[in-house]
């Protein structure tokens, strides 16, 4: 019978729900997309900005870079040229350190407003998600009405729903999952080389999956519950005539 | 045997009294139609007795359980057969899985409820329609589907809520038949809402009721 409750549950989706399934696979995608492009994106600003204060920080004391000066100041008037306005440099340098201070403040509140907006995008996902479930369960008032009135159980019908709706964000995971596999089958190469430069670690991945996994299951379920609770506590009558 | 007493429903916060202090008798294995206007409390009083509803004073009790001291969707399964006027069948499911519908929460495999499903809707000669969804069928057909379902669990009681409302006469005619020949077979009650007297007149007992109150 528990097999018999399961196929119920599959083929009310796809004859059923199978519009509401799609919308919540590309919200889905859609989460995990701005999250992995927000990451590469902080990791790869990360990786400029090591970058560049290790040149800062090594410009002089870098051996290539001195062999580089040792060259230059003996071979051309450069090298005087520089070593004359060494006065003039550490003055100017005073300033470059200011608007070192600058740019950092400007990087770091605008990497915190960035965090913000894709936070605030997420949860605009999931909670457009919800309002799928919400509708989708609240539409069928009168089914649950009907399957009460034949002798079901609140906890049957909420079993039968909410099993509908595991499936169907199942089904969002299982095809973000299979593209996923896809592309990396595709360019498994060119995606080991671009984790590599990026430092991207499993806690990066991991962490990217849990969030998406997290506002991509329990948001739209909470969307699944609310009418749940609402079609429980109205009687069979009264759900059956609800258009 | 349905006894109700004293039985009274209040809606909108006191506004509407739909039934008002109704003492009623019914036997078993008789045919009773419930006869009366729209908006006369017939489908109220259907309602209260298939515990889709609850009274706000009074008792219904059927084969002696007061129906507000047990769990309604034990006795909704076990004891009641339902059927609407808009035959509400799930329209995502096939004819046969709407008949199985019922049957979950017995202890019925899943051979069994198919079995069980089957052999009622050969019994209503819709078995070529197992595995069509609602959809493909007449309004007469999808009444035939829906009184197979409300008879899946051998019920006791059968209620029937303007089962011929949305039917031509011919049909009307052929789904009163139906409804008699399985009552006979399983020796249950039937009742029977109506405002059709040539429905009404085929019943053991008719029970006229205006503005919530029986007449006669």
């Amino acid at each position: 019978m528990a097999l018999l409750f399961f196929s119920f549950a599959l083929k009310n989706i796809f004859r059923n729900k199978w519009r509401s399934t799609f919308i919540i696979l590309l919200l889905t995608i859609g989460i995990f997309a701005l999250l992995i492009s927000v990451t590469f994106n902080e990791v790869s600003e990360n990786l400029v900005d090591n970058l560049n204060e290790s040149m800062m920080s090594n410009s002089f004391g870098n051996e290539n870079f001195s062999a580089l000066l040792e060259n230059y100041s003996n071979s051309s008037s450069a090298a005087n040229l520089y070593y004359n306005n060494s006065d003039s440099f550490n003055t100017s340098s005073f300033n470059m350190s200011n608007i070192e201070d600058f740019k950092n403040d400007m990087t770091k509140g605008i990497k915190t407003l960035s965090f913000y907006m894709t936070a605030f995008l997420v949860l605009i996902g999931a909670l457009l998600m919800m309002i799928v479930m919400l509708k989708a369960v609240g539409e069928r008032t009168r089914e649950i009405g009907v399957l009460k009135s034949i002798g079901w159980t609140n906890f049957r019908v909420a079993a039968l729903i909410l099993l509908e709706s595991i499936f169907q964000l199942l089904i969002s995971w299982i095809v973000v999952i299979v593209l996923l596999l896809i592309f990396y089958l595709l360019n498994g190469h060119a995606m080991s080389e671009v984790f590599n430069t990026f430092h991207i670690t499993k806690f990066i991945v991991e962490r990217i999956f849990t969030i998406t996994f997290l506002t991509s299951l329990f948001i739209p379920i909470i969307g699944t519950i609310i009418p749940l609770l609402k079609a429980f506590r109205i009687k069979p009558s009264e759900a059956m005539r609800y258009e | 045997m349905i006894t109700i007493k004293n039985l009274t429903k209040i809606y909108d916060k006191g506004r509407t009294v739909a039934l008002r202090n109704i003492d009623l008798d019914i036997e078993d294995t008789e045919f009773v139609s419930i006869m009366g206007t729209s908006g006369s409390g017939k489908s109220t009083l259907l309602n209260m007795i298939g515990g889709l509803d609850v009274p706000n004073e009074g008792t219904i009790e059927v084969m002696g359980e007061n129906l507000s001291k047990i769990k309604l969707s034990n006795y909704r399964r076990e004891t009641l057969g339902f059927v609407f006027q808009l035959h509400n069948l799930i329209p995502n499911l096939t004819c046969l899985e709407n008949i199985e519908l019922p049957l979950f929460g017995n202890s019925n495999s899943s051979s069994q409820m198919k079995d069980k499903a089957m052999n009622l809707l050969r019994a209503v000669d819709l078995d070529e329609f197992a595995n069509k969804h609602p959809k493909y069928l007449s309004g007469g057909e999808m009444q035939r589907v829906a009184i197979a379902r409300a008879l899946v669990n051998n019920p006791k009681v059968i209620l029937a809520d303007e089962p011929t409302g949305q039917l031509d006469s011919e049909n009307s005619e052929m789904i009163m038949d139906l409804l008699e020949e399985k009552q006979k077979e399983t020796n249950a009650t039937l009742i029977v809402v109506t405002h059709d007297f040539e429905i009404a007149k085929r019943a053991d007992k008719i029970i006229k009721i205006r503005d919530g109150q029986i007449e006669s």
